[in-house]
Order: structure tokens, then sequence, then C-alpha cells
């Protein structure tokens, strides 16, 4: 029999959750994290490519406009994913959740903020146009508040991921580090560099990617908890802007803004790898509640 | 960078004037096209053989718009992934198509048929969708307007910035 008590749980409204998204989502189309501004500054300032430079300016005025005009920062408004920490003390009142979240990306989509990038049936690619049903991802965390992560993501990029179930030969650094730059300097050409890499490591055929995904929600620029992994990715990136790939691929040290590492204990058979490459335009933001 | 100013339709000597890497700003009609366009365009190729719009463009932008904003010409209009679209690039070279302007490196096998075509392929800054809008003067849905962002639409354009990706066999991919 479940015991509920719900004198301890904070109600929250399932519409401010839904007003929350809306408004994360319209600020995301054209509104490009300051992170990311950053690196493209920085980038443009030590790049010495004339023609990759010539491109990460075009970039710079992009965001520019795209604030001021209250345009999309990309044509492509993306796959709407959201990451969901809820806390295990709330409780959501005033609707279904899901559908709130839904909602949310219905009306903006109504709202003219998002193109219609959704076929409702990957076969047959009927539109419903209203790009509909986000891709969820729900944990629980302590507490009594909610926090959102809601990513916009293009699919030139989504398109050149990948997972692997690496043979175990492959469990050293210098290996995966192999496979990790062989993927990202063939694909990042196609994927709007100067590209952002997700690479999850461990974990189970389902939850790898999960792992690169969710990599990508760290800021440019941050460390990585773990002295081990936080050297790796920094030596990925060192080696990827090496591949003079550039931006666009027309040639440059740009190449990748940030390489991120998530890292998940996994079977005593198994290595998976994934990796999650973004565009330049990585719109993500973050909501607590 | 300074580019040189070609207008449209491009000319079949076009190439003479060009070369791999260089900038160039396109000036007049271009038609967009992409997945679900070109698959229905093939489809209506098979039955009557001429692309409508040939006679007033030869240069297809691989774009799908976002919304229009209230008050703008056209909304955020940046490139999407040209090998994609590779499928089509015979029919369309045999229509008369003799300039793509998309984002990212072509196949060898689309770079062969673009060369014996006489056909360049030019590339705009994937992720400056809003940056690009501001060039566009006017837009118009020519067909297809049931397919959304995915309709073939016919834009003016005015000094366009591109660079030369590909041309006579040869790609500035690395």
């Amino acid at each position: 029999m479940v015991n509920s008590t719900k004198e301890n749980l904070r109600r929250v409204s399932v519409k401010v959750v839904e007003n929350a998204i809306y408004e994360g989502i319209v600020n995301i189309t054209h509104k490009l994290p300051e992170d990311i501004k950053k690196a493209l500054k920085d980038s443009y300032e030590s790049e010495v490519n004339p023609k990759a430079k010539y491109i990460l300016n075009q970039l710079i005025s992009n965001y520019d406009i795209a604030l001021k005009e209250r345009i999309p920062l990309c044509q492509d408004t993306g796959s709407i994913i959201l990451f969901i920490e809820v806390g295990q003390d709330v409780y959501f009142t005033d609707g279904y959740i899901l559908s709130g979240i839904n909602k949310a990306i219905a009306r903006a989509t109504t709202d003219k903020y998002l193109r219609s990038s959704i076929v409702h049936d990957p076969i047959t690619r009927k539109n419903n146009h209203d790009n509909t049903p986000a891709v969820i991802h729900i944990e629980y965390a302590r507490g009594n508040r909610v926090k959102l992560y809601i990513m916009a993501k293009g699919a030139g990029a989504e398109n050149v991921s990948v997972s692997r179930m690496l043979p175990l030969s492959y469990a050293s650094k210098d290996k995966i580090k192999d496979f990790i730059l062989k993927w990202v300097t063939e694909h990042a050409a196609k994927a709007c560099p100067p590209v952002i890499v997700g690479i999850g490591i461990g974990g189970t055929y389902d939850y790898c990617p999960v792992l690169a995904k969710k990599a990508l929600l760290r800021k440019i620029g941050s460390k990585n908890k773990n002295s081990y992994y936080d050297k790796l990715e920094k030596e990925l990136l060192s080696e990827i802007n090496k591949s003079n790939i550039g931006p666009q691929g027309i040639g440059g040290k740009t190449t990748s803004l940030g390489v991120f590492i998530e890292s998940h204990p996994c079977h005593i058979a198994s290595l998976p790898v994934s990796i999650n490459i973004t565009c330049n335009s990585s719109r993500i933001t973050k909501i607590v509640i | 960078m300074k580019g040189t100013t070609i207008e449209t339709p491009f000319k079949d000597n076009i190439l003479k004037s060009l070369s791999i890497g260089a900038l160039v700003k396109i000036k007049g009609i271009i038609v967009t096209a992409r997945d679900a366009s070109l698959k229905r365009l093939k489809e209506d190729m098979k039955k009557k053989k001429k692309l409508s719009f040939i006679n007033e463009t030869n240069v297809l932008y691989f774009c799908g718009p976002a919304p229009t904003p209230k008050g703008k010409v056209i909304g955020s209009c940046g490139p999407t992934t040209s090998a994609r679209m590779e499928e089509y690039f015979e029919i369309l070279f045999r229509s008369g198509v003799k300039g793509l302007i998309g984002k990212g490196p072509l196949s060898k096998e689309a770079t062969s048929l673009c060369k014996k075509f006489n056909v360049v392929y030019l590339i705009v800054t994937g992720g400056a969708g809003a940056y690009l809008s501001s060039f566009v003067k006017t837009k118009d849905v020519i067909s297809y307007k049931d397919l959304g962002p995915e309709a073939i639409l016919k834009l003016e354009v005015d000094e366009l910035p591109c660079i030369v990706a590909s041309m006579k066999g040869n790609t500035i991919f690395k």
C-alpha cells in the first residue's frame, strides 16, 4: 500500500513548467549562450586563416542580428530535447507534466518561433507542423526543485553522430582517442564546424548515447570533475583543432570549440562509446523552478 | 575579404571567372530546394521533364527557412547539408542547373558529376541563417506550398556571400 503524505511535498504547477519551457525555447532560438559567443570571439581572435576568420566573423554577426531582430540563429530550430531533474519532493499539479512540455513546444511553433522540423512518422515523413513530441530524459534528484535543460539541436550535426560497442582491445586512452579522432575528423565538415563534441563512454547500448548528449550540456571551458577525462578532453580538442578542417570545413584551426566526456560504469564484457556532435549554433538553456 | 559579384542565371562560361576558395557575391534570382521538395520535383520531372523556373534561374539553394517574422522578408535561412541532395544532382544538371549553394563537402562521385556538367558548387555559412536572411530582398512560393519549410521558393538575393567550394573536379574541403 502506498502511504502518501503530501505535507512535505512542494507543489509545482505544470502550467508554470509549460510557461518556463515556452520562454526557454523562444530564448534559445535567437539568443546564443554566452559561453558559445565567447568561444566564437576568442576563436576569431586566434584564427590565422583569413577565410576561416571571415566565416567566424559571419557567425559573430549572426548572433548579434538574431538577438537584435529576434529571428532564429539558424533556420533549423532543431529537435527539442529536454533533460529534467525532478526533485523527489516535488508534486506536480494542474495537469500531466509531459503534456505540458509538448504544449509549450506546439505553442512556440504556432507563434512562429520554430520551423516545423519534426516529421510525425520517420518512414512516411508526415509533418504535423507542431514539432512535438520532445525527446525527454527525466532523472530524480534530492530536494524539491525542478531543473530543466532545454536543447534545440540541428540535424546536420545529429546525422553525423555515432554509437559503437567497441571491442575491449580499445580500452586504452590511445585507442579510444584514435577512434574518436578518426570519427570526428571524417565527419565534422558536415556538422557546421566549429563543432562541439559530446562523448559518452560506458553504460549500456541504450544509455551511452544519452551520456554523449548529456555531455553537451557542459559550458565551454568547464573542467571535467574526473582529472583523467579532463586531460583526455583537452588532448582530443587540441588534436581535432590540428586537423585543419576549420570553420565550415574550409581549413583553419577552429574545428571544435569544446570536447566533453561523460563516463559511466559498464559490464565487464562491454565498452560502449558514443559521439554526439553539435554545430556552432549550440542552443542550450538551463531553468530551475 | 572582397568578392566579385556574379549575377544569376549563371552563364555557360561561368567557371572561367571562378576559382576554388574565391569569395563571390550572388545577385539575382535563386530557388530553394531540399529533401522533400526534390523528391517531389523528381517525380514531377518524370512527367513534364522541365524545371518550371529554369528560364529565370539555374541556381539552386539547399535551404528550408524558418517562419517569416512579422515585417520581415524571410526568416532565418541558412544552408542545409548538400550531400543529402546528391541523388538528385544528375537529373537537375540534365535539366540545366549550373550552380548549387549549400554547405558541407560533396562525395567524389558528386564532385565528378559537377565537373561533367560544368556546375559550380558554392557554400554559405551554416549556422548563420539570421545573417544570411539580410541578403534576401524578395521571397515567393513557386511550388509545393503544403511542404511548409520544404516548399520551393524563389528568392531575390543581393550580394549573397558565398565561397567557391567545388568546380572542375576540385574541392576546397580538407
